[in-house]
């Protein structure tokens, strides 16, 4: 034992090792099993402690802590529902690979196993929806498991880890010399090796040769902060590039070569992009069923390269020509330099040709935008009396610039934000992409508030979603958090009554509550912050202004929108990227060539 | 195709029920599983025969190989050669009063032809116990069956399996 090695007891060490592992933030909820711990918290002040009032909201807001500053989030709660109401969190984390550690309390060991008063089993239960997690069985091993953890949520492929510790480890009678480990050993851990130098040829061949190349960055390279990279790539290559909903602003939106997001209620140009492309790289990024369509009908034409740190992600479900294993940055700038190379020695000829084949690509593309492009055309109506959700977003993105960080709920709202704002940077665009949690919004967009107080931070939501979370406006008041909350308010749920319009004859089966919405004007107010109300168009512009005018405190402005707006392009089940909806009942035309079994 | 997962992973809390937990979670069967600790005691080794396609094991190997606990993951199609298998099986007999003779014919019989032995006797049944390759397991069994003898309980440890030599192109180490 080092000499100088301090004596704390293991409240005292967690919360000790917790601050050597970077904390800055811990957000959290007390109750029995962690009141040493709580202890131990108000006689430091390496950590701030935020107490939120629900726990769910601790790991959102920890969550969006993670996504602003590629920071691990760090949650703190009791056993029993402390630890169960964090679940809907760490899902949330998990599914969009965040890097986050939850200490949760747990009764003493010896009451372990006997259903002893707020017991839950937390590994089990968390287990589904954990990177990894860690039982503490005495207090000497604190340290060394709060390092392990960290380590592991911040690296290869990010995400949460659970720290389950009993009652009796933490006991502020029993002391042991405190020594915060400089390196971990974990011998079953492993993570990306050297990056396959065949498969960066191939890929760099297979682009360079490209006629109609496209590139599909996911959130990988936000995560991976390989944005850099990523724009030196698509630079080099000439190429059109779309970002998937997790990965908006990994590329820049205002920049040409950005064609808007892909899937869903991805931009016409960007489907279209994808679907006629012959070779796709794809980066961080995992295919999902919101991406592809149909497996069988995505990109028919490419040679697909996929770029992941994670060997569970590639070929999951497409299978790539070129997979590579690695980091984004780093496989993304060794492709760039040797897509340099192999274009430098390209001759007279070959150059001239590949300019030719890349102008025709490039005057494709602007055709669809001129056809379609949600930004290029506008695409809805605008009217006399009633707001539209699209003209939110633009005013939202007029009066912050474009600059400020957007944490969303889920809905419509999320994808007309998706849609209307486009993120000039990584990490200013905070949603629950994976799992597609409402209510992650406003405690996300406390994470962020609280990790950068200068900043404009917004959280655009429904009133289907914020109701899930008013609480946390007491968290915002005791804080101080400016926060703004837009409400996209159209009265019902919408996204849901979007479906049943489409797929269930206008059968608005539990999707509308008109008559018993609350004043949010009033909400607000009554939690001691300022409250907005707009329901004409002439009035948004102003409204929006005063809002974010208002610097020191939050304001709730509640739009009332028209309820009857779709989201507009979506994806018609079973087809191709192709394959749209581009307002009521008006589609892309089927392809022929395809149905013909061409 | 029956598929055989030879797995090496900590002998530590929580490691086992992560290992199986991903396969319920990814909606895939287990036919059998066997786990004990290797020559290392820190070190569990795992056997685990599955019946589904290769593509969508091959997914869960590299699901297996991200759990933290999890050191190195083999996986073979059963009888590829890549892998030597056995399983122990104990099966009790039931030897009826008034024809004991002729039962005990019987499986003396079946055992001397399947290689089993008979290893414990209880008052009306016999305990046989055969180690062997899965496949060979069966035809014991069926073999005891076609002579009409009455089997009370079979049990059986499932597959362990070890591999060879280096893995080989048929194989895959994820
Ligand atoms: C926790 C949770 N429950 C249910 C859903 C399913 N869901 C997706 S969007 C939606 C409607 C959201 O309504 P609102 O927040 O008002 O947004 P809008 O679509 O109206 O913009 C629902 C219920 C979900 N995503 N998350
Ligand atoms: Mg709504």
């Amino acid at each position: 034992m080092a000499k100088d090695a301090e004596l704390l007891s293991g409240g005292e060490m967690l919360v000790r090792a917790l601050g050597d592992a970077g904390v800055k933030l811990l957000f959290g909820y007390p109750g029995g099993a962690a009141l040493h711990i709580y202890d131990a918290l108000f006689r430091q002040e390496q950590v701030q402690h935020i107490l939120v009032r629900h726990e769910q909201a601790a790991a959102h807001a920890a969550d969006g802590y993670a996504r602003a500053t590629g920071q691990p989030g760090a949650v703190l709660v009791t056993s029993g529902p402390g630890a169960t109401n964090t679940i809907t969190g760490i899902a949330t984390a998990q599914m969009d690979s965040i890097p986050m550690v939850v200490v949760a309390a747990q009764v003493a060991s010896h009451l372990v196993g006997t259903d002893a008063f707020q017991e839950t089993d937390m590994l089990g239960v968390s287990r589904p929806v954990v990177k990894h997690s860690f039982q503490v069985r005495t207090a000497e091993e604190i340290p060394t498991i709060v390092r392990s953890a960290f380590h592991i949520a911040m690296t290869g492929r990010p995400g949460p880890v659970v720290i389950d510790v009993p009652k009796n480890t933490t006991d502020p009678a029993r002391k042991f010399p405190y020594r915060y480990p400089g390196t971990v050993s974990l011998r079953s851990y492993s993570l990306p090796g050297i990056v396959d130098s065949a498969q960066l040829e191939r890929a760099t061949t297979l682009l360079a040769e490209a006629r109609r190349p496209m590139i599909y960055a996911g959130g990988g390279v936000i995560q991976g902060d390989a944005s850099a990279q990523l724009i030196e790539l698509v630079q080099r290559l000439n190429a059109p590039v779309t970002n998937t909903l997790m990965g908006l602003g990994a590329y820049p939106g205002d920049e040409q070569h950005f064609v808007g997001m892909l899937g869903m209620h991805g931009f016409y140009e960007a489907n279209m992009a994808m679907h006629h492309c012959d070779v796709l790289l794809a980066v961080g990024a995992r295919f999902d069923d919101r991406i592809t369509n149909a497996p069988e009908y995505f990109c028919p034409d490419a040679v697909i390269i996929h770029i992941d740190v994670d060997p569970a992600s590639v070929g999951k479900i497409i299978e790539p020509d070129v997979p590579i294993i690695g980091m984004a940055a780093e496989v993304l700038a060794s492709l760039e330099q040797k897509l340099e190379l192999c274009l430098a020695a390209y001759d007279a000829e070959q150059r001239t040709d590949r300019d030719h084949a890349l102008a025709d690509w490039w005057k494709q593309v602007g055709r669809w935008r001129a056809e379609r492009g949600l930004l290029h055309g506008r695409r809805y109506v605008t009217q006399d009396d009633r707001i539209l959700p699209q003209q939110v977003v633009q005013s939202l993105y007029e009066v912050t610039g474009g600059e400020a960080y957007i944490t969303s709920d889920v809905g419509q709202h999320q994808m007309f934000v998706a849609q209307y704002y486009p993120f000039k940077a990584p990490r200013r665009w905070i949603n629950s992409g994976g799992l597609g949690t409402m209510g992650f919004g406003l405690p996300a967009a406390m994470g962020v508030q609280l990790a950068f107080p200068d900043a404009v931070v917004a959280c655009v939501t429904g009133e289907g979603s914020i109701q899930m979370m008013t609480q946390e406006l007491s968290t915002c008041l005791q804080y101080g958090l400016p926060i703004k909350i837009i409400n996209i308010n159209n009265e019902a749920l919408g996204m849901v009554r979007q479906w049943q319009d489409m797929q269930y004859g206008g059968r608005y089966s539990h999707s509308t509550y008109q008559d018993s919405l609350p004043d949010f004007v009033r909400l607000a107010e009554a939690y001691g912050h300022i409250g907005l109300h707009v329901d004409r168009p002439e009035d948004l512009a102003e409204a929006m202004r005063r809002c974010f005018d208002e610097r020191k405190r939050l304001v709730f402005l509640d739009v009332r929108v028209d309820e009857a707006e779709h989201v507009y392009p979506m994806l018609i089940a079973g087809g191709s990227l192709r394959d749209m909806w581009l307002g009521k009942g008006e589609r892309t035309p089927p392809d022929t060539e395809r149905l013909r079994g061409g | 195709m029956r598929q055989v997962i030879s797995l090496l992973m900590e002998n530590a809390p929580g490691a086992l029920s992560r290992v199986v937990g991903l396969f319920s979670q990814r909606g895939y069967n287990i036919e059998s599983l066997n786990v004990a600790p290797t020559a290392d005691p820190t070190l569990s080794h795992l056997t685990l025969v599955s019946s589904g396609d290769a593509r969508q094991l091959e997914q869960i190997c590299h699901h297996l190989n991200r759990l933290l606990d999890v050191l190195s993951v083999e996986v073979a199609a059963a009888g590829s050669g890549d892998f030597l298998e056995r399983e122990l099986m104990l099966v009790k007999v039931a030897i009826d009063t008034g024809s004991e003779d002729a039962l005990l014919a019987a499986l003396e019989d079946s055992a001397a032809t399947a290689g089993a032995t008979v290893v414990a006797a209880g008052k009306a049944s016999r305990m046989l116990e055969l180690v062997a390759t899965p496949e060979h397991l069966e035809l014991c069994l069926r073999d005891l069956h076609a002579r009409q003898l009455r089997l009370l309980e079979v049990v059986r440890c499932g597959a362990v399996a070890l591999r060879l030599d280096a893995p080989s192109e048929s194989g895959g180490v994820f």
